[in-house]
């Protein structure tokens, strides 16, 4: 299997050579898309196949990369998760980009990145070593940077693309810090000397507390988050869909890995951050989604509030595990893997749709569409799955994976602990409030994009996308579907590398009568959503057949009702900015939003100006002073570009003789 | 058998909640009525309206989209699932181990969900106040 799961890496590495040979040939997107995609579903081959035969974790070494060590290459139940989730997305995004890409000006800033970029993700969840780790995530951090930097004419993109750069590198070397800590002085980097290793509790929460920074950079973390609503829009909408819907993933992975396999295990009170951290990352994201207005921004802001969902779900299986409950702590980590999962599809899906209303009309900012389910109906349908599995509505999938997270929340008396007896309900009061505003954001999304009356002349001119990108988006929205009413093969699926992760899992749900999930025996829930569907399904179908068969039949369209204000303009609609407005101004201290109302003096006829400053905290407290505090500490270093000879050997000398201090005084 | 008799039971309490559901309206308006001093109308009200309401045409304003005609059916239909989930008379039935009390509360939340999504539907500004007030 291993050796397979690399091949596919190194081809998809090698089409991205072949990208830039085939520059200028018209038929290259379709040729490197539509292998991408091939190579893509032979991913979700291996990576089925791996957790369905139960296989074993297999390994292998390339005598490349540091001569001491070479390339460790590893594929285990936890790693095949994250390969057949990074498959499905990139196969679909793939075949999105068929159709999509025929629409770039420059493909060929896309071309030679793009199957780099999905290879190098595959390292990365293949990597059994810190050193191709790292240097693979280097490369996909790399790569998508320059993905985002497609439309680089644009003043925004390039700003996006540097801060995305410099966070990605701090990220990075984080990321070396906390594996340079995990292999010791004795320079273990190979993941099995890691994992045999002892750790101390000091160490292990360090490295705890390095990879959340670290690899919650890249999946954005509240307060790491800020590049993420600049950069993962900027890029071309299948690209979107890559970092927002898998490349986050990847990071989770990482996250996973360390906390989960390599750090052994750890205190109950590393859970707390993660838990904390990650329920403020989904309140954040989500209030910051239901004031913006621009619709790919809302969509890279849901995503921060769906890793906080995650992020939350491995702090409790965290939490479970270390107080010995590891039921309990499978139940927690199910849920956040079946969330990734699902994250991954409906957010791939709407990041899909919203690319095919940019190509269509050209317009990200929701006030200038409108209407746009008359004008491309087949989009608006598969976007009203997304948007309803992304509110996690049942029967749909989103719904599965909250519920799960829930069931484990509902659980939490039973940790011995009082402090996490306290905090996980009130986290499970935040989640629930991040649901309820999750509903509200995409009701405002799905509306002003699709219902209405045309706000811009391109809007009304609209028409529908190809059938390439159609297709990748039904192929997305069936899977939400089925993956909905079906989670108990899914859960089935995954128990494999949950078993790895904290050594139980939740029982065998692919006998259960009626696709009933079962989670744990001792929570005496129970759902199944192919009986819902059923039973609305039923009872829909039933009302609706009734009312036609024995109620009136008749139609008529008339005027909509105008309030006695006729012929009013399509702007004067409710509009994404009416609906933010309650909002921004309740939450107004945490959003950074300050309003500003100008009025003309008497007698000028001028329009008065109402205007909305929003400015993300994050900024004012976490990365303002830090700019200030590099800047003062670049300037007082400077004098030490201008030192005589005798002192620059004095200054090396006794650094050389400080860290051998430093290191003797660690071993 | 004993699954065709669950069926039945689970049929006829669905049916019970759909035919007492206007009655319970009637009977709240009648004592917010009796509560006021007014006499009110009969608690029988909400079926005639009902009645009436069916051989009424449909109106349907030119810009509505098939989401408008189909939204009324979905949220009927989550609506009624959910209260289905609810024992009232029978207890034990194989369907209430269908969902729990947070999905009860995600199906009402699908309600209303859709009547927001047909509040904005035609493009009015009321219609759409309306929703972004009842969302919150």
């Amino acid at each position: 299997m291993i050796g397979f799961a690399v091949t596919i890496a190194l081809c998809l590495l090698a089409l991205s050579l072949a990208a830039t040979a085939m520059r200028g040939l018209s038929m290259a997107s379709v040729a490197i898309y539509g292998s991408s995609a091939l190579l893509c579903l032979a991913l979700v081959l291996v990576g089925a196949g791996t957790l369905l035969t139960h296989a074993d974790a297999s390994g292998m070494r390339i005598p490349i990369g540091l001569p001491w060590l070479g390339s460790h290459l590893h594929l285990d139940a936890l790693s095949a998760v994250f390969v057949t989730l990074l498959g499905v997305g990139g196969a679909a995004a793939s075949a999105y980009a068929i159709g999509y890409g025929r629409h770039e000006h420059e493909p060929h800033r896309v071309l030679p990145f793009y199957p780099g970029f999905l290879g190098a993700m595959v390292l990365v969840l293949l990597a059994g070593d810190a050193f191709t780790f790292l240097l693979s995530w280097e490369i996909m951090s790399l790569l998508s940077w320059a993905l985002v930097l497609t439309n680089h004419r644009a003043d925004e993109t390039r700003k996006a693309g540097y801060l995305y750069l410099v966070m990605a590198g701090l990220g990075t070397m984080l990321l070396l810090l906390a594996f340079g800590l995990l292999a010791g002085s004795g320079g273990g980097y190979d993941f099995a000397a890691i994992r045999a290793a002892k750790h101390s509790p000091a160490l292990a929460a360090l490295v705890l507390a390095l990879m959340m920074l670290g690899a919650g950079s890249k999946a954005g973390l509240v307060p790491l988050h800020v590049w993420l609503p600049v950069a993962h829009p900027a890029a071309p909408s299948h690209v979107s869909a890559l970092m927002s819907g898998v490349m986050t993933k990847v990071a989770v992975y990482g996250f996973m890995r360390v906390a989960f396999d390599l750090l052994g295990p750890v205190h109950w009170s590393m859970s707390v951050p993660v838990i904390v951290v990650g329920a403020l990352t989904a309140v954040m994201g989500i209030l910051f989604a239901n004031v913006d207005g621009d619709g790919k921004r809302i969509l890279a802001f849901s995503t921060i509030e769906n890793i906080g969902v995650i992020f939350t779900a491995l702090g409790l299986a965290l939490a479970f595990r270390s107080s010995d409950m590891p039921v309990l702590a499978a139940l927690a980590l199910t849920a956040g893997l079946l969330h990734a999962m699902n994250h991954m599809l409906f957010k791939s899906l709407l990041f899909m749709v919203a690319g095919a209303v940019l190509n269509a009309t050209g317009r990200r900012d929701l006030d200038e569409l409108g209407g746009l389910i008359h004008r491309m109906p087949k989009t608006a349908f598969l976007a009203l799955i997304g948007v309803m599995a992304i509110t996690a509505l049942p029967p749909l999938n989103g719904f599965v994976s909250e519920w799960l997270l829930f069931q484990a929340v509902l659980q939490s008396p039973k940790l011995p602990q009082p402090g996490l007896q306290f905090l996980v309900p009130a986290v499970g009061g935040l989640l629930a409030l991040a649901a309820a505003l999750a509903a509200a954001c995409f009701v405002r999304f799905f509306g002003v994009i699709f219902l209405g009356r045309p706000r811009s002349d391109v809007a009304r001119d609209a028409v529908e996308t190809d059938r390439w990108s159609l297709a990748a988006m039904g192929g997305l929205a069936l899977l939400c579907v089925l993956a909905g009413i079906l989670p108990g093969f899914l859960i089935d699926l995954m128990a494999p590398a949950v078993d790895l992760a904290v050594g139980a899992r939740v029982p065998v749900q692919g006998g259960n009568s009626w696709f009933t999930l079962i989670p744990v025996a001792e929570v005496r829930s129970s759902y199944s959503g192919f009986l819902v569907m059923v039973f609305v399904a039923i009872s829909g179908g039933a009302v609706a057949w009734l009312v036609h068969r024995l109620a009136s039949r008749r139609l008529r369209r008339a005027p909509a009702w105008d309030c006695g204000f006729p012929n009013a303009d399509p702007v004067t609609q409710y509009g994404a900015g009416s609906f933010a407005q309650p909002i921004r101004r309740v939450m107004a201290p945490l959003l950074g939003a300050r309003e500003t109302v100008t009025m003309p003096p008497p007698g000028d006829m001028s329009a008065a100006r109402h205007g909305v400053q929003t400015e993300d905290m994050a900024w004012r407290f976490c990365y303002q002073p830090m700019i200030a505090a590099v800047f003062y500490a670049t300037t007082r270093l400077n004098a030490l570009q201008f030192l005589t000879i005798r002192r620059y050997l004095t200054l090396v000398f006794g650094s050389l003789i400080l860290l051998l201090t430093g290191l003797t005084i660690w071993n | 058998m004993e699954l065709i008799e669950n069926i039945v039971l689970q049929a006829l309490q669905m049916l019970v909640v759909l035919t007492l559901a206007p009655g319970l309206t009637g009977l709240v308006r009648k004592i917010k009525a009796r509560l006021t001093r007014r006499r009110g109308a009969s608690v029988l009200q909400p079926y005639r309206d009902l009645a009436r309401l069916m051989r009424k045409e449909v109106v349907l304003a030119e810009n509505a989209s098939w989401l408008f005609r189909v939204s009324p059916y979905m949220i009927f239909a989550a609506t009624w699932v959910a209260a289905a989930l609810v024992p009232t008379f029978a207890i034990g039935l194989h369907f209430s181990w269908t969902a729990d009390l947070i999905a009860i509360v995600a199906l009402l939340g699908s309600a209303r969900f859709f009547i927001a999504l047909a509040g904005m539907d035609v493009g009015t500004s009321a219609a759409a106040t309306h929703v972004a007030a009842k969302i919150r």
